[in-house]
């Protein structure tokens, strides 16, 4: 009896160490699985630790403001701090803590991998000299996004320039609003201001930014999940390049959406939509990790598509439009959180498109093309808002419709119609409530069509076609106007292929 | 025994004096040292081009100058550096054309009403000018060294920034 008692007592124990095993490793798991999916920048390894380099830099402190996980520090030299000299790495080129180039030369090295080069303020865009971003100038052809990087002078006694990070934009029909983060300007100052658009030209003395192409959805590798052990998935950069294998999978593309999982700015994470129970949603970040479960949904990739709808730069929301009356539309936040409710609605996958209809910078704008007359497309912002007219007269339906971005101003809302008949060939509304404008005349439908960004000038609007016809193989037309440009000899159809960057 | 003693005493005395002395050379070396040290030897760099001139400490004797009229013709602009920095680095970045210790603005504009304006420790009057300090925006250089002196020199020509003056006529 004793010796039971004695035995029962140990097995208690032991079953208590096992369970508090089980609870420490689940913790440590959901910890980990969080802050992969939800990672912000990382703080800055030279910092030590050590909020805006208090430590090294003593009497620094944050401003208040952050973007992206990026601090706004200070007190500036123009503040009344002192001065510090830097180096992100061994031989980097040095930078002066906290002036407005700290800023955005941390930024550019932590969110795009910029190595530190030699510019002030007002240089900041024009010295910039890698492959990766594209300068844009403020003479109103195109917007800004937000994680771009601007320079501007201010004006008289303005000699270095400023310069700071993008955090938001907010414009409509070219006039609005956008914030930007910022060091070492006119105190007070909590790291953030407004800065005002009018017919789309910034404010402020903003003479350009610097432009990452991926933020923008500037999407220009060919992904195939081909179903074959022999292949599994793999990818055609650029669309040019020799297939590189990704990951041996067999999953095909029909339960499959690229999206940006991870938070790196890069579409080029996919997740399964398996609709089996006890597998739920799956990601395998940046196509090439074995699979991590984010959600345990059933739903299927039928009723799924993927968008920013908490405008956090990311397209990594998923949205469902179930046609279901109790369900309406909703929206799961980086995928792996619970439906959230967006709006009552019935409308199913089958008419809508996602778009930048408000050009706030953000994909979150669900565009119906009814096919009735009367009402046409309409479109329904940040997926919440009432229907809103958009384009009465337009009675094409989504089967001929996909979104770009043509007139290069930085937003998805430019609407590209197929129509598969010589003489009419490929048409654009621009915005989505322009009158059409013809572009290449092509029978080539949406079958055999994708639209990214092929010529890398950050702009989705060039057109990759997949023929299947070893005469063609894959071929791009650039902004949708010029002649057919070889990209490779491939028979692959566009059956297995997805655009993404990878 | 008188004569022992006699002896010793004197050993006594002689050695006495020889610590005293000791002891009175080392405090007499250190004092002189302390005093030279409080007395720092002052340079004047003179930028006849705008006649002006600004005292600076014996590291930064060897300070470079180049003036920028072209972005603010009304209002010049000097950019600093040191023959010893612009030496220091092998990339060209450290020369006074890219200011590495900074820039001062002439101007005769209230620097309150700058758009972009710099604290007061930063800016002094000088005749009808305004004087205004700013410190460069970044390093100059990938090395580490280098950028250690170029913050040291930072800190020189900013503590000295407050000695310039308009030069008188000689």
């Amino acid at each position: 009896m004793n010796n039971t008692c004695c035995n029962m007592i140990a097995y208690l124990r032991i079953f208590k160490r096992f369970l508090i095993v089980v609870i420490v490793v689940s913790v440590a798991t959901v910890i980990l699985v969080a802050r992969v999916v939800y990672a912000d920048l990382p703080q800055p390894a030279w910092w030590g630790g050590n909020v805006c380099d208090s430590v090294t830099n003593p009497g620094s402190y944050p401003l208040g403001g952050s973007y992206n996980g990026q601090l706004a520090c200070g007190p500036g030299s123009n503040q009344g701090g002192g001065y510090l000299i830097v180096h992100f790495y061994n031989n980097a080129f040095g930078v002066g803590e906290w002036e407005c180039v700290e800023l955005s030369k941390r930024y550019l090295y932590l969110a795009y991998g910029v190595a530190p080069y030699q510019a002030n303020g007002g240089e900041m865009v024009d010295n910039y000299s890698g492959d990766d971003l594209v300068k844009v100038a403020n003479d109103g052809s195109r917007l800004p996004s937000p994680g771009d990087i601007f320079s501007s002078y201010d004006g008289v006694g303005d000699y270095w320039g400023h310069t700071g990070v993008i955090m938001s934009v907010n414009i409509s029909n070219g006039n609005g609003t956008i914030t930007i983060l910022e060091q070492n300007h006119a105190l007070p100052s909590n790291g953030v201001r407004t800065v005002s658009v009018a017919n789309g030209i910034l404010g402020s003395g903003i003479v350009g930014w610097l432009h990452n192409p991926v933020d923008s959805a500037g999407l220009n590798d060919i992904f195939q999940a081909t179903g074959l052990s022999e292949y599994g998935w793999r990818v055609s950069y650029n669309g040019t390049s020799a297939w590189q294998s990704l990951l041996a999978s067999t999953t095909t593309k029909d339960s499959l959406v690229v999206g940006d999982f991870d938070n790196d700015g890069k579409d080029d994470d996919v997740l399964q939509a398996s609709g089996v129970s006890g597998i739920g949603w799956r990601v395998s970040m940046n196509g090439n990790t074995a699979w991590q479960t984010i959600n345990g949904s059933t739903t299927t990739k039928s009723t799924l598509m993927v968008g920013d709808f908490n405008q956090d730069g990311h397209m990594d929301d998923v949205m469902q439009a179930t046609g279901l009356s109790a369900y309406g539309w909703r929206v799961s936040i980086g995928g792996n959180t619970a439906w959230q409710s967006l709006k009552a609605s019935t409308t199913t996958m089958g008419s809508l498109l996602l778009g930048d209809f408000d050009s706030d910078g953000y994909v979150d704008d669900v565009m119906q093309a009814s096919g009735i007359s009367g009402i046409g497309w309409r479109v329904s912002y940040n997926g919440t808002s009432a229907w809103q007219p958009f384009n009465t007269s337009m009675t094409i339906t989504k089967d001929s419709l996909m979104v770009g971005d043509f007139d290069n101003d930085g937003d998805l809302d430019d609407i590209f119609y197929t129509s598969g008949v010589y003489g009419t060939g490929w048409k654009v509304s621009l915005n989505g409530t322009g009158a059409w404008q013809s572009l290449k005349d092509s029978t080539a439908t949406q079958s055999t069509l994708l639209l990214g960004d092929f010529d890398s000038d950050g702009y989705v609007d060039d057109v990759f076609q997949a023929t299947g016809l070893s005469e063609y193989g894959w071929r791009v037309s650039y902004n949708g106007t010029s002649a057919w440009q070889p990209l490779k000899a491939s028979m692959t159809t566009l059956g297995s292929l997805m655009v993404g960057d990878f | 025994m008188t004569k022992n003693i006699s002896y010793n005493t004197r050993y006594l005395y002689a050695t006495v004096i020889f610590l005293a002395v000791a002891v009175l050379a080392v405090v007499t070396v250190r004092y002189a040292s302390a005093v030279s040290d409080s007395i720092e030897e002052i340079y004047e760099i003179k930028i006849s081009e705008l006649g002006l001139v600004i005292q600076v400490p014996r590291d930064l004797s060897d300070m470079t100058y180049k003036i920028d009229t072209t972005t603010f013709p009304e209002s010049p602009t000097i950019l600093f550096s040191s023959s010893l920095l612009e030496d220091s680095d092998k990339d060209g970045f450290c020369t006074s054309s890219y200011g590495p210790l900074g820039l001062i603005t002439v101007t005769k504009l209230d620097p309150v009403k700058l758009k972009y304006a710099p604290s007061y420790d930063n800016w002094h009057s000088a005749g009808e000018y305004n004087l205004i300090y700013q410190y460069p925006q970044q390093g100059c250089s990938r090395d580490a060294k280098v950028s250690e002196l170029q913050s040291k020199l930072i800190n020189i020509l900013h503590k000295s920034f407050v000695t310039t003056r308009i030069q008188e006529n000689e």
